[in-house]
């Protein structure tokens, strides 16, 4: 039984780190429009389960929505 | 980042922007601008990039200000740049809110842009005296509130619109009798044109009794018929 839960396929997506495999995908506390990718609607941060972000560019994340924040390009609450 | 020493020769290079108050002219703008270059001469450091960005709407309100001129700064220097910057812009209450980021430590300060070079332009898209939000704005006092339309108006509207179209459905029917009248009525006329070219007279009264009495019964038809329409 044990063999058929290992063999069956991955569902959803388990990918790497999208900041880490693409160039594009900058980090930049200065766009606004794109850092509302990283909040919820409650302007919180978004975790990293959802982002898919790895540790290293999580943390990129949450310094730049803090500055974000800081220059009222982010809301702090919504 | 890095507190290492600075090679000789090296800057940090750090970018600040700071917001200005929205309804700000061109003098107040420069006077910021002019203070902050005169900052960088100073203390050796040099402005590599000037970007001016316009009025942007604040993500919350700083100072009671909704909206909030962006201006936003590139440069080279050493901690004594940042300081003298800061300090400029904390003495000016035009600026409302300001933050400096370091990019790079060590940068090389040959072959690069000097400040000369580099100029904030403030032509670019400055609108000055944009109406500021006042509470009564923000909680919609000044105007007229939104007309409101929900899912139950609109069925509200629509039930109006069809008891409308039954109405006019009513006009008709009786319009519809009257035009059948009407026709009776030439139908008579038509009868006695006949009776003019030389028909006998009984025939033509016959005829016109039998058309009497065919709009008569269209009349009954037609009451039977609003009946039913009236009580619905």
């Amino acid at each position: 039984m044990s063999e058929d839960n290992d063999d069956r396929p991955r569902r959803g997506r388990r990918r790497g780190c999208r900041f880490c495999s693409e160039d594009e995908a900058v980090i930049d506390y200065k766009d606004a429009q794109a850092m509302r990718y990283f909040i919820t609607d409650r302007g919180k941060i978004v975790a990293r389960r959802n982002s898919g972000a790895c540790a290293k560019h999580q943390r990129a994340i949450t310094t730049a929505v803090k500055r974000a924040r800081a220059i009222a390009l982010l809301p702090y609450t919504n | 980042m890095s507190r290492a020493q600075l090679a000789p020769g090296h800057a940090r290079e750090y970018e600040t922007i700071y917001i200005l108050r929205p309804n700000l002219d061109k003098d107040q703008a420069n006077d910021v601008a002019t203070r902050i270059a005169d900052a960088i001469k100073g203390t050796e450091g040099m402005l590599t990039e000037a970007e001016f960005w316009g009025q942007r709407r604040l993500a919350y309100p700083i100072d009671r200000h909704h909206r909030g001129t962006y201006v936003y700064i590139k440069y080279l220097g050493r901690g004594e740049t940042v300081s003298e910057i800061e300090r400029q812009l904390r003495l000016v209450d035009t600026v409302i809110r300001y933050q400096t980021v370091q990019l790079a430590a060590n940068v090389p300060l040959e072959g690069r842009a000097t400040a000369e070079d580099v100029s904030i332009d403030y032509e670019l898209d400055f609108q000055p005296d944009e109406p500021e939000q006042t509470y009564e704005r923000e909680l919609g006092l000044d105007a007229p509130p939104p007309e409101r339309r929900r899912r139950d108006d609109r069925d509200r509207d629509r039930n109006k619109g069809d008891a409308a179209k039954s109405d006019g459905a009513k006009g008709d029917a009786a319009k519809g009798g009257d035009d059948a009248k009407a026709e009776a009525a030439k139908g008579g006329d038509d009868a006695k044109a006949e009776a003019a070219e030389g028909e006998k007279k009984a025939d033509k009264a016959d005829e016109a009794k039998a058309d009497e009495a065919k709009a008569d019964e269209a009349k009954a038809d037609e009451a039977k018929s609003e009946k039913p329409g009236g009580e619905s």
